[in-house]
């Protein structure tokens, strides 16, 4: 597989196995992902070889692996909508990092809000 | 602990992911931008993540502060977003009300309302007053 996917809002989708706990669902991932959010503070609620997410702009994210993939020919597949809704998208990635985001809550919103993804390679 | 950074003008904040195997140090020299600067402070002492883009600091990370005017124009951009809708709808009802020949006054009234809401920000004076402004009456 290459190339990204993400956006999808889907409640079967991967955000769910990943609240369930279904993690032996992702025994090829490379890399995934749990976070909430509340404004723009993001919180990591569980991670598998993700070093931390680095944040300059708000409402978009660059989260970084530990160990880096050998290139690009990843698929991220992604999911957010809990509480207040919206969408993940991908806006870049690299080998060492790939830059996500959710559409945007205002700074009223304080609510968290669940974004989840999980990335499979070659 | 989170690592903050500033390269050039940009300063941003790290949130290091718990239980990766790195140490704060290694992430911070990891995953800062080349030949950035980083302080590792907590948590709570982060400064306002909902105005990131408005973070300002010397070259040494002393102190982060917000720069007030773009933080309003950060709230700016956030009304405008958030009474798009608004507008819409109240365009739909001054069509309707116009089509059944009804008054229109109380619509013009709201949809002028919410044209001007961006410039409540102008007279804010802390971020925690631009937070506060919504596009609710």
């Amino acid at each position: 597989m290459s190339g990204i996917i993400g956006g999808s809002r889907s409640k079967s989708g991967v955000i769910d196995l990943i609240n369930a706990g279904e993690f032996d669902q992702f025994q090829t991932a490379k890399a995934w992902l749990k976070m909430t959010r509340s404004g723009n503070t993001p919180t990591i609620v569980n991670s598998y070889n993700v070093s931390g997410i680095a944040s300059f702009v708000y409402s978009r994210w660059r989260v970084t692996w530990v160990t880096p993939f050998p290139d690009t020919n990843y698929v991220i597949v992604g999911s957010a909508g809990e509480g207040e809704g919206g969408a993940m998208g991908i806006s870049g990635y690299a080998t060492t990092y790939a830059d996500i985001y959710m559409t945007t809550h205002g700074p009223t919103v304080s609510s968290p809000v669940s974004m989840a993804f999980v990335v499979f390679g070659d | 602990m989170i690592i903050l950074y500033k390269k050039d003008e940009e300063v941003g904040v790290l949130i290091p992911a718990p239980n990766c195997g790195l140490t704060l140090e290694q992430i911070a020299v990891k995953d800062a931008p080349e030949g950035a600067v980083t302080k590792i402070i907590e948590d709570s002492d982060s400064p306002d993540t909902d105005f990131i883009e408005a973070w300002e600091s010397d070259d040494k990370l002393t102190e982060v502060t917000i720069n007030l005017t773009k933080a309003k124009d950060i709230t700016k951009d956030r009304l405008r977003v958030e009474r798009k809708p608004l507008l819409e709808a109240e365009d739909v009802k001054f069509m309707q009300a116009q089509e059944a020949g009804s008054d229109t006054s109380a619509i013009v009234a709201e949809k002028n309302r919410l044209r001007d809401i961006t410039k409540d920000a102008d007279s804010c004076k802390t971020t925690d007053e631009l937070k506060a402004l919504t596009i609710k009456e």
